[in-house]
């Protein structure tokens, strides 16, 4: 009784101590978000457009009426991967420009600038070998442009008029979807310094699909010489004198055009597009000159707008408002060539009434059509559906010889060359593996005694014909699929590989392979030794190893942190209740479970605002509540264990108050980083980077 | 000073009147959408009894008959005189469940082809008018909405992709301010698509699995195939026209020949997109 107003005394001073520690906690933790956040929402975004696009890469740009630095957040669409973030380069400023790469080839990526509420979105160009389609602009399209690129979706817009720059922008409002080019280059605002001369040819490469802007048959020749992509196109600015097809062919751009595909058959160029007072197709010489009016210097007719659909085998312009339609490219398999049914029945998967399709189509028109198409889909199909891979090598060597000049051959020797290089056995390993890579592990879906079963008859190939030359490749095929669910099993492949074929060479990566296995399995410690292994064997690519050594210890490391993180908020609940006195004091819990409540609230809200770091609403929620319940009920152990150990340790406990209460802050402070580790290495330790944990 | 007062008043009251009767033709068209999607959902309820009621979902297409007409001029298809045609003919006892379909999958084609229309109008509209299409789409909507469940619990096991992804699209739809419309009307016509895509891949599926033991089944589950497809053909041919050539090879083949493995990547390559991916 006699020492109880001193204890109340060591009480009051132990709160306020306890109720400004929080509230420097409180400014801290507030401080941190708004630092994250960055922002705020008022900054204005005005005229954004799509710059410069490519396979890989893109550049924003846009105003603001305010100077701020400027940040861009995209995510691929509909593919759940994680919000990221770019930022730009300068300093302040109200014109800006963000350049972005690192991105997937035709990708759709939905981006907004600031606000979360305007969202865009943009495609990177795509593959080569993907179909794609374009927009051509003969007239106005502003009443149209925004339902035009919802329903054709095309990658660009071609505005077919010159320097009209200066004129009403009809695009504007498609601007932060597609890039718009015109005749003399691309049309951008943000882009007026680097304007080309308006005479000066030009190339625009998207896809396989080149188009070549010229005035005159000289500007084609910095374009044309060894040309890849699979359709090429010339657009002539230029009005010619007369419009005959005598006066096309007389002229000096037919005549270097036709010499270019005399010398490039397999890249030859299809259509060239002419300005012309109406819309006429002429097919000379197998290349189609369509005549385009200039935006207000013709007549459009019915056509203000065109698709152009680009794929591989064929081109078509789509007339939109007519529906006509033009072929500016021949398909091979279509139009001269081959047989429709037999590529229905090869499209539904009935192989062998296709190739016996494609046979009777090549007895029945021997000398007629050039049939070198069915030569090669009678062997691929032979080849990748049915695994018959001598037959394949006859069909293909048919080709070879029959049809030396055709452009399926490259592809038929490639293939030859591949087969070739596992013909022993007679085919017959080869083919048991493919029969079980490329159908029967595909069926699977996710039965796990299916897969073994299937990946013990790829083992039973690898037992029978030890000495084929595909077993290593069966190896090592097999040590990646093992990679996803029994590492050791990989490894053992993988070693195998390594022991019995040293000098093929994916025995060279064995190690690197191990490694990164384990390295996926979070096995950080096997991890490290295989690097290791592999730095011997492999010291031309030792600076990539390391880098991944690094990484491997990082985790190693956030892992062992994750133990103690563990220990410490264990040990102090554990020894804050059970130390004498054993207890826990039920209204520091209610103060505690009210400050959770309050802190919970202010940490969703502030996290609510740079919500888009986060890569859902659940790992939101779990890093914020773990934060809230780090800060406000570690109070209640920590002080607890302070008062404690005080008692325990001090014979006078009203001396040493300023040493209970720096002590309960320390303590504190540890329990709250310790719980706050836990949440966020638990959550997604991605975000441990910004602490350069 | 009196006869400028009452000019005035006319011109006020006429303004008022005027924007009055602008509110309500919006409001008849946004009531007349609703009817109609209560009026899909009521004919998707009541042809699936054991005795479907004919003249009951006669009556029921006689609220929907008007739109239809109007979308057939818009879509160039057939559904005013094919589905009167389907229920005279179930009516009859002739092949119901084949003929069915074309009542039950045309109306959402329409109600597809609505949505859309709905969107090309927003192009021209300000903020407020767009808003007011927003709120019809999502009206429409109500009439598919369960083919969107029905193809969550058919692929993702009921979590709800599908009809949580269009719900999203719409409330942006309805948020949108400026040319992002763009953004969130894209996606909502993806999402449908997808669906769509789903749906076709889904009849297909049950062949591949009944075409050994049950051909009268299958028959009706390639004619939903086909009138799905139909719904996705203009995107689907837009993108990968050898996608197209491959569906419509398969969808007009042997049961026999049916590959849902080829389908489904013919699928992703005319939507480009991955149309079993849980996102």
């Amino acid at each position: 009784m006699i020492g109880r107003p001193r204890i109340d005394m060591d009480m009051n001073l132990s709160t306020k101590v306890c109720f400004y520690s929080k509230a420097l906690y409180y400014a801290l933790a507030f401080m941190l978000l708004f630092v994250i956040a960055g922002c705020d929402s008022t900054k204005t975004v005005i005229n954004p457009e799509i710059v410069l696009i490519d396979a890989s890469s893109v550049t924003i740009a846009w105003l603001s009426d305010k100077p701020y630095k400027g940040q861009v957040f995209y995510h691929a669409a509909g593919k759940g991967d994680m919000i990221q973030k770019a930022m730009e380069d300068f300093s302040h400023s109200c014109r800006h420009e963000i350049h972005i790469d690192g991105l997937k080839t035709g990708t759709q990526y939905i981006y907004w600038i600031g606000s979360k509420e305007t969202k865009y979105f943009f495609r990177t160009e795509p593959a080569d070998v993907k179909p794609f389609s374009f927009l051509i602009g003969l007239d106005d399209l502003s009443g149209c442009i925004n339902n035009l690129l919802m329903s054709e979706m095309p990658e660009f817009v071609l505005l077919y008029s010159s320097g009209s720059g200066t004129k009403k922008d009809c695009c504007r409002s498609i601007r932060p979807y597609v890039p718009v080019y015109d005749l003399d280059g691309r049309l951008s605002g943000y882009l007026k310094g680097e304007k080309k001369d308006q005479d000066e040819s030009w190339r625009l490469d998207w896809g396989g699909m080149c188009l070549i802007f010229v005035d005159k048959a000289a500007g084609l020749d910095r374009y044309m010489e060894k040309p890849t992509a699979h359709t090429t196109g010339i657009i002539v600015r230029e009005a010619p004198k007369a419009y005959t097809e005598q006066a096309i062919r007389d002229s000096a751009l037919h005549a270097r055009i036709t010499e270019h595909n005399k010398k490039w058959p397999a890249n030859n160029v299809a259509f060239v597009f002419i300005p012309g007072p109406d819309m006429i197709k002429r097919q000379i010489d197998a290349i189609n000159y369509i005549q385009m009016p200039i935006k207000g210097q013709g007549k459009a007719g019915k056509t203000a707008a065109i698709r152009i659909d680009v794929n591989v085998e064929s081109t078509y312009a789509v007339m939109l408002d007519t529906d006509e339609e033009i072929t500016l490219k021949m398909p091979p398999l279509k139009e001269k060539r081959t047989c429709v049914e037999c590529r229905r029945l090869a499209g539904t998967g009935a192989y062998k009434k296709s190739v016996q399709a494609y046979r009777e189509f090549i007895k029945n028109n021997q000398g007629h059509f050039q049939i070198d198409d069915a030569y090669y889909s009678i062997a691929d199909i032979l080849d990748t559906k049915l695994f018959m891979f001598k037959e394949a090598v006859e069909w293909y060597n048919k080709l070879i010889k029959s049809y030396p000049n055709s452009s399926l051959t490259p592809l038929a020797r490639q293939r030859l060359q591949y087969i070739s290089k596992y013909a022993d056995h007679d085919y017959e390993p080869l083919s048991r593996f493919e029969q079980i890579r490329r159908v029967e592990y595909l069926q699977i879906k996710d039965n796990s005694a299916d897969k073994q079963r299937v990946l013990d008859k790829a083992q039973e190939i690898t037992a029978q014909y030890g000495d084929a030359a595909i077993t290593p490749v069966i190896y090592y095929w097999l040590a990646n699929q093992y990679r996803s669910h029994d590492v050791q099993k990989a490894k053992e492949a993988y070693l195998k590989l390594s022991a019995r074929y040293p000098d093929h060479p994916y025995s060279l990566g064995v190690w690197w392979e191990i490694g990164e296995a384990y390295y996926d399995a979070r096995d950080y410690k096997e991890a490290i030794g295989a690097f290791n292994e592999a730095l011997k064997a492999m010291p031309d690519s030792a600076e990539d190893i390391r880098v991944q050594i690094k990484r491997a210890k990082r985790n190693l490391r956030r892992s062992y942190i994750n133990l103690v993180c563990l220990f410490i908020p264990v040990f102090m609940i554990l020894s804050g209740v059970f130390l004498p006195p054993v207890g826990i004091e039920l209204n520091r819990m209610y103060q505690a479970l009210l400050s959770f409540i309050v802190l919970l609230s202010v940490f969703l809200f502030a996290s609510w605002l740079i919500a888009e770091q986060f890569s859902s609403m659940k790992e939101l929620f779990k890093i914020t509540a773990g934060a809230a319940a780090a800060f406000s009920f570690g109070f209640v152990f920590s002080y607890m264990l302070s008062d404690k150990i005080l008692k325990i340790s001090m014979a006078d406990p009203e001396k040493n108050k300023m040493f209970s209460a720096f002590l309960g802050l320390v303590l504190n402070l540890i329990f709250a980083a310790s719980v706050s580790y836990l949440t966020i290495y638990n959550t997604n330790e991605h975000f441990l980077t910004i602490f350069y944990l | 000073m009196k006869t400028r007062l009452l000019v005035m008043a006319i011109i006020f009251i006429g303004l008022g009147v005027w924007s009055c009767q602008k509110d309500d033709a919006a409001t008849k068209r946004l009531a007349d959408l609703q009817a109609f999607a209560q009026a899909e959902v009521s004919i998707e309820r009541l042809r699936k009894m054991d005795n479907p009621d004919w003249t009951e979902i006669k009556a029921q297409y006689d609220i929907c008959s008007g739109l239809v007409r109007d979308m057939d001029g818009k879509g160039h298809t057939d559904y005013a005189e094919d589905i009167p045609e389907a229920i005279k003919r179930c009516s009859n006892n002739e092949r119901v469940k084949v003929n069915q379909q074309t009542l039950a999958k045309g109306l959402q084609h329409v109600a597809v082809l609505k949505i859309r229309g709905l969107i090309g109008s927003m192009a021209g509209a300000d903020a407020k008018t767009r808003a007011n299409i927003a709120v019809e789409i999502g009206a429409v909507f109500e009439g598919i909405r369960p083919t969107f469940i029905r193809r969550d619990k058919d692929f993702f096991e009921g979590k709800s992709h599908l009809e949580k992804g269009a719900d999203q699209a719409l409330a942006e739809l309805k948020k949108a301010r400026g040319s992002d419309y763009i953004t969130s009307a894209s996606r909502l016509e993806g999402i449908i698509n997808r669906t769509y895509a789903l749906c076709v891949l889904y009849e297909m599926l049950s062949v591949e699995k009944l075409r050994e033991t049950d051909i009268p089944a299958c028959d009706v589950k390639l004619a939903e195939a086909v009138i799905f497809y139909r719904i996705i053909e203009p995107r689907v041919k837009k993108t990968d026209r050898n996608a197209h050539k491959d569906i419509t090879a398969m969808l007009e083949a042997e049961y026999s020949s049916v590959n849902t493995k080829l389908l489904t990547d013919s699928l992703n390559r005319g939507l480009s997109i991955t149309i079993l991916s849980e996102r």
